[in-house]
């Protein structure tokens, strides 16, 4: 054959094989074309068992010639092969289409009750600030409910905490502060001590805005040099952590057995923000905390030399955080656990 | 306290300040003013004089009144008040006038057809607290003394009721400002105004005429001021009613209101007897008897020791700081009075009260810790106060008994000390100033209050007195010098927040249940203690009396109250201690109901055993108790289904029971488990460390056994555990089913096995084969198909 004989033969291959790739719909068209142009019996062997033929100093140029017929045809079928399995994976994506509307395998969220999300959330404060966190029994002595913390039988201030007896000598404790009394006895009149103790408390007070249970936080530092600054300033931060930067912090003088100078803290008004509104009586102020500096008494009787040591203490009240952080308007909905009520603290 | 504006503005000179001005400096130094208001309201008053009084014929009860009014001229009213009549002078409200009490605006207007032009008001209508009128005051309009002057249009000054009210919260250490006194000193202090000294008449003129003793520490002095050939004014002077309205007091008799407006002055309680009873003019006081007393009102009481009782040279006539004895009561025709003031221990009168169901007014103020020291100065101006409530009198004794040991308070104080501990930088000037306003005399670096402050004993009061004095901001808040310490959450506490947050985020609702319960539900469900509970003595109501041994009952009830409110898929928890004789336990408490709605949306299947079981498990090997440390046995618990509920033992402890309540104690099919968590946290569990596995991965063979009835899962592992199959890496359950048609359960297990190489396959053949002979062996179990 002669080179001319060659090049129309490679046009005519090409020619039919343009026409029959077309005409390739799926697998086995596409195999069917490759044994056509492709296998033994196809043109391009043909011309590849005829080269021997083919004169030397034409081997060459007709050599490249058939290759590069073979490698047009096998990017022909080579770019089919890929078309076809596209159009295959793109119909299998199709298939498994789904409602991404339907509803997932969700585990549905619990929820941490109210009370305890502020527990925690105090706590995690505390321990940043570099608290520990004590735990006492709620059947306390009266010994550490009341007479350690300079409450003796018969203090009038006895009154202001009117609480369920059990013996003579036990009480549910009324406040968290006994077991602060429990803290400075393990302490043996060391210092320092920086502790809170969150927990339940109890008195017989049953009204709207009272529960016969509810929660406090107390906290105790003391130390050689713990100021009533230190008090203010621990109580700002914790304030406005529990409530927002915007919240108005304010002190007001009070009077608690325990504590001298003894304080109440402010926030502002929640509704009116501070101008004063139903809510808050028209004070523009919600009472939040009590506090004060440790009374030397409580030093004393607590097993703390009063002429080295001093400290701070303050209390603030689970429930009426809660309350207030969460918009709730009624302290039974703590202690009647209605899964409606309970589910809404999710994220906490 | 009730405080009435106008009489402290009486005792300290206020005209400087505005009511916002003093409830302000009151508030920010320690004195809350928890409310304020006026006595009184109405504008467009006049006093008239009824000239006619006509039945109106259409009604049954009103009067057509023509009433002269003065400048007003004479206006038609028609009234509907039963003791409306000719003569009597009235409080008009004119048309206009608004009534805040009722909140209504006065209008002309018809009544039955008859013009009416105003209306004739009670007190009531004026704003006055019911509780504070008599009978008749409250049923009628207002009648008005004979010379009352009609046309004048100043009415709430002509009665005394142009006042506010300040409702004070004075707190326990300042018993001193129980009183109107002590409170005037307070505001000429934070104020800076002067304090007007009530005259004082000294008692030591008089002669001793009294007996006077007291048998009992309990009251160390007891002082009588006799007074006698008493003509008592027809009426206390209505300045004098008024002051004892805004105080919150009903005016009574002149003599009666003598004693109680003697004590809102000074704060002393004072009783009055009726000294003509008692010719003996012995009073004597005892803690110790023991029998009947009968009060004034003919009421019997059992008195025991610990009551102060006085007596007469022989019988008791007084329940000290209580009530008076029968024959005992002061009427407006008792002309011979002992006015007593004493000193009772506050917490007898405060106990006796109680137990016997009594309160009265001063035994709200006995109750309370008096200053004894102040009973002179109390006894002095009231003997200035008798001419306001007597036309004539003379007082014919005064006798002390006064067993009070001297006081006189020394206090050691540094301001530096104080700016050490405040951490304050407070001035010696700014301290000065506070103990010259509080009458605090100080003498080089000791200080001495005066009598009247009870409350100032040591450094830390006079720091306090500072602090309230001056504004809080004086001291800056910083946390300089506050101790550093590695704050942190004990083992305990991590984990009992990682098993709640565990929980949590297993879709569980955690509950917050009450401590006290009743009797009924203390006796359900007992997991750990079968002792006897804490019992309240002083419970509010039966509901609230046993402090609890165990959360379930607490748990069953918010179940069951969520079901009743058609809130049936509960996952709910709680975390808690409980106080039993035995000591504080912490328990966790579990409960289920309903349907899990986890693996099918669909077809949700309800909760069951495995459920909780699969719980328990987590928090168990969450706390690094593996299933091997722990045996499960059928709960003995009576109040579980015995067959679908089960006891955790770990060694001889029992640590939990959990599963399905028995039916015969709920109806619905609830799931609930108990763990003691205290105990559970206290077991040491290895240290986390990283044991290298193998690379090669594990083989799984499948194998399926037709079940005995008697075998149970864990016999099925300790089997194959002990099988001698040193590859066994794990065995895990895959299916339990039943072939149709065939009561033969059949259990899959997948069997891993694997070693530090590639396990050949004959080698996996000979494990297989040992562990299928050996739980044939011992168990007598069957291949499936075999």
């Amino acid at each position: 054959m002669d080179i001319n004989e060659i090049k129309l033969a490679i046009e005519k291959e090409l020619g039919a094989c343009r026409a029959d790739i077309v005409k390739v719909v799926d697998q086995s068209s596409l195999n069917d074309f490759k044994g056509l142009h492709l296998g033994k019996k196809s043109v391009c062997s043909a011309l590849f068992s005829q080269m021997r033929n083919v004169p030397s100093e034409s081997k060459q140029i007709v050599g490249k010639l058939v290759v590069d017929l073979r490698q047009e045809i096998s990017e022909m079928f080579n770019k089919k092969e890929t078309e076809l399995k596209n159009i295959a994976l793109e119909k299998q994506l199709q298939n498994e289409k789904v409602d991404i509307n339907l509803p997932g395998y969700s585990t549905k969220l619990g929820s941490k009750h109210p009370f305890f999300a502020v527990v925690d959330d105090i706590t995690d404060f505390f321990v940043g600030l570099g608290y520990d966190i004590a735990d006492g029994p709620e059947v306390e002595s009266d010994h550490n409910n009341f007479e350690m913390m300079n409450i003796p039988k018969d203090h009038p201030s006895r009154d202001m905490q009117d609480s369920f007896s059990i013996t003579d000598e036990l009480v549910l404790r009324s406040h968290t502060s006994a077991v602060q009394a429990r803290v400075m006895a393990a302490s043996k009149g060391v210092g320092p001590i920086k502790v809170i103790c969150p927990g339940k408390v109890y008195r017989r007070d049953n009204d709207a805005t009272h529960s016969h249970q509810f929660g406090q936080v107390e906290g105790l530092v003391i130390s050689e040099d713990a100021t009533f600054a230190n008090l203010l300033e621990t109580l700002t931060l914790l304030l406005k952590h529990l409530f927002g930067d915007k919240r108005k912090v304010r002190f007001r003088p009070s009077y608690f057995p325990f504590t001298e100078p003894s304080i109440e803290a402010d926030i502002s008004c929640f509704e009116c923000g501070g101008t004063g509104c139903k809510f808050c009586k028209n004070t523009g102020y919600i009472e939040i905390l009590g506090a004060g500096m440790v009374h030397p008494n409580v030093l004393r009787l607590n097993g703390f030399d009063d002429s080295k040591y001093q400290g701070f203490a303050f209390g603030i009240g689970i429930d009426r955080v809660a309350m207030l952080k969460y918009n709730i308007d009624d302290i039974k909905r703590f202690y009647t656990n209605d899964i409606r009520f309970l589910s809404e603290f999710y994220k906490e | 306290m009730l405080f009435s504006y106008s009489l402290l503005s009486k005792l300290v000179d206020l005209k400087s300040y505005s009511l916002e001005d003093v409830v302000h400096r009151l508030t920010f130094s320690g004195f809350e003013v928890e409310d304020y208001h006026h006595l009184a309201l109405a504008s467009k008053l006049v006093i008239g004089q009824i000239l006619s009084c006509e039945p109106v014929e259409e009604s049954d009860h009103l009067h057509a009144l023509k009433v002269d009014c003065g400048s007003e001229g004479v206006l038609d009213i028609i009234c509907g008040a039963k003791n409306a009549r000719t003569g009597l002078k009235v409080i008009v409200a004119l048309p206009g006038c608004e009534l805040k009490a009722l909140g209504i605006t006065i209008k002309k207007g018809y009544i039955c057809g008859r013009e009416s032009n105003g209306m004739c008001c009670s007190l009531v209508e004026l704003g006055l607290d019911k509780s504070l009128l008599s009978e008749k005051e409250i049923s009628g309009i207002h009648e008005l003394n004979a010379d009352a002057p009609v046309g004048s249009t100043d009415v709430l000054n002509y009665l005394g009721l142009n006042d506010q009210v300040l409702d004070i919260n004075v707190l326990p250490n300042r018993p001193d400002c129980l009183s109107y006194i002590g409170m005037a000193r307070e505001i000429s202090a934070l104020l800076g105004v002067p304090f007007k000294e009530l005259p004082r008449i000294d008692l030591h003129q008089f002669p001793s005429k009294f007996i006077l003793k007291s048998h009992t520490d309990k009251c160390p002095r007891f002082d009588c001021l006799g007074v006698d050939q008493i003509i008592a004014k027809k009426e206390t002077p209505n300045i004098i009613k008024s002051f004892l309205l805004a105080s919150g007091i009903r005016s009574i008799s002149p003599i009666v209101d003598l004693g109680n407006f003697s004590m809102l002055l000074t704060g002393q309680p004072l009783n009055m007897y009726n000294a003509k009873l008692n010719p003996s003019l012995t009073y004597q006081v005892f803690d110790d008897y023991e029998g009947m007393f009968t009060a004034f009102d003919g009421k019997e009481l059992k008195l025991k020791t610990g009551d102060l009782v006085v007596f007469d040279d022989k019988k008791p006539i007084c329940l000290a700081g209580i009530l008076a004895g029968q024959n005992e009561s002061i009427t407006d025709e008792t002309d011979s009075i002992a006015i007593e003031a004493a000193s009772f221990y506050h917490a007898n009168i405060r106990h006796t009260a109680i137990r016997l169901g009594l309160s009265s007014f001063s035994q709200q103020l006995f109750g309370k810790s008096r200053n004894p020291y102040m009973i002179d100065e109390a006894l002095e101006m009231t003997i200035s106060l008798l001419p306001l409530f007597f036309e004539h009198y003379r007082i014919f004794s005064y006798s002390t008994y006064n067993n009070l040991p001297s006081k006189e308070t020394k206090i050691d104080f540094s301001l530096e000390k104080m700016n050490h501990r405040l951490g304050s930088s407070y001035t010696d000037s700014q301290v000065s100033e506070v103990l010259k306003r509080y009458r605090i005399k100080k003498e080089g670096d000791l200080l001495y209050p005066p009598i009247d402050r009870v409350d100032l004993k040591e450094q830390c009061d006079i720091e306090e007195e500072v602090f309230r004095f001056y504004d809080a901001d004086e001291i800056h808040p910083s946390l300089k010098n506050s101790p550093i310490t590695a704050g942190k959450l004990s083992y305990e506490q991590k984990y009992r927040r990682r098993i709640r947050e565990f929980l949590v985020n297993k879709g569980f609702n955690e509950i917050l249940s009450f401590t006290l319960i009743d009797e009924k539900m203390d006796k359900d469900f007992r997991v750990f203690s079968q002792e006897p509970s804490y019992r309240i003595l002083n419970p509010m109501t039966k509901d609230h009396e046993y402090v609890r041994s165990d959360l379930l009952a607490s748990m069953k009830s918010i179940l069951e109250y969520n079901i009743a409110h058609k809130q049936t898929d509960l996952q709910l928890f709680e975390v808690s201690h409980v106080d039993t004789a035995h000591g504080t336990e912490l328990y966790l408490a579990l409960g289920l109901s309903g349907n899990n709605y986890l693996t099918d949306l669909v077809n949700p299947r309800p909760y069951d055993f495995f459920d909780l079981k699969g719980i328990i498990a987590d928090i168990l090997s969450l706390l690094g108790i593996n299933d091997s440390r722990y045996q499960l046995v059928y709960s003995q618990n009576k109040s579980f289904h015995p067959m679908n509920s089960a006891d955790i033992h770990i060694g001889k402890s029992l640590v939990g029971t959990f599963g399905r309540l028995h039916p015969s104690i709920s109806k619905t099919p609830l799931l609930i488990g108990e763990l003691n968590l205290g105990y559970l946290l206290s077991l040491k569990s290895g240290k986390t460390k990283f044991v290298p596995y193998s690379s090669y991965p594990m083989v799984r063979r499948d194998l399926s056994f037709a079940l005995n009835t008697n075998v149970t899962y864990r016999d099925i592992l300790n089997v194959i555990h002990k099988a001698g199959v040193s590859d066994l890496k794990d065995v895990k359950l895959f299916d339990l089913f039943k072939e149709k048609d065939s009561d033969v359960t059949y259990i899959g297990l997948s069997i891993y096995l694997g070693k530090d190489g590639t396990l050949k396959e004959d080698e996996i053949l000979g494990d297989v084969n040992k562990i299928i002979a050996a739980l044939k062996d011992k168990l007598c179990l069957k291949l499936r198909g075999e």
